[in-house]
């Protein structure tokens, strides 16, 4: 969560200081979750992951196991993984 | 823009390599840490020049031109780190670690070695995944992972990490040696 502290709206501060606000990070990726579009929400692979949960949130795509485990966030909202994957019915 | 960077470096020999790492911090499987190669080449000494996975879609290579680092690891330490990393051992402080692998046997078929040809690697009628620099008798794969980059040789981090791309269709390489040249 730390290396995509920018995507989460804290690219203002280090990476030493992000490792003492996890719970913030934690915050901002949660909200994302809670805010995501549920009609543009995929399941499928992502990389190495074969039931990931792509979340589509304010411009970003937020990933994560099928357990609700964070795989990553980035600053857009498609790519050859997410077109790959299916709607979550 | 991103093919013709490549293409220059064609022809050209690395003069330094260096590991850049994103530290792995509590990640639980080895083939999930974000490693990405930056070459110092024989006639640009002051800057680094990094293949990696642009963050931003984490399907998409990317190259950058870096200073050489200032601080950086030595190869010695790169497991002990890794491991600690791995393990949310306290008191190291997290940034982007440097390691230089010049002078490691590993690598000694890349550094002082001229880059042959580069290849960027895909899935048929789509974008770019990933690109690999052929040497005589080695070569660097740079591939996304889950959430950054990898690195493949010969003799460094053999997880064939583009097994996972072979869902989405047919993986292409293109040589970039012949591209723009006519007939």
């Amino acid at each position: 969560m730390i290396k995509h502290r920018d995507v989460l709206g804290f690219g203002n501060v280090s990476a030493q200081q992000a490792q003492k606000m996890l719970p913030q990070l934690r915050g901002a990726a949660n909200q994302l979750l809670n805010n995501a579009n549920s009609a543009l929400t995929r399941v499928g692979q992502w990389h190495g992951h074969q039931n990931a949960v792509m979340y589509i949130s304010n411009g970003k795509m937020i990933v994560t196991e099928a357990n609700g485990t964070f795989i990553t966030v980035i600053n857009k909202t498609a790519n050859q993984w997410y077109n790959a994957a299916k709607p979550l019915r | 823009m991103m093919i013709n960077e490549l293409k220059k470096i064609i022809g050209k020999k690395v003069k330094r390599l260096f590991l850049i790492v994103w530290p792995p911090f509590g990640e639980s499987d080895v083939s999930q840490i974000d490693i990405s190669a930056g070459y110092v080449f024989e006639d640009s000494t002051n800057e680094l020049f990094k293949i990696s996975t642009d963050k931003n879609e984490l399907t998409a290579p990317i190259v950058e031109y870096l200073p050489i680092p200032n601080k950086n690891f030595k190869w010695i330490e790169f497991d002990r780190r890794m491991k600690g990393w791995m393990d949310c051992e306290e008191g190291m402080e997290m940034d982007i670690e440097y390691y230089e692998v010049s002078d490691v046997n590993l690598f000694k078929n890349i550094v002082n070695q001229k880059v042959l040809d580069v290849e960027l690697i895909g899935i048929t009628n789509d974008s770019p995944l990933g690109v690999k620099l052929i040497f005589d008798n080695d070569f660097i794969l740079s591939t996304p992972i889950s959430d950054g980059n990898t690195i493949e040789t010969n003799l460094f981090n053999k997880n064939e990490n583009l097994e996972n791309f072979s869902s989405l269709g047919r993986i292409e390489y293109i040589s970039l040696k012949n591209v723009g040249k006519n007939g």
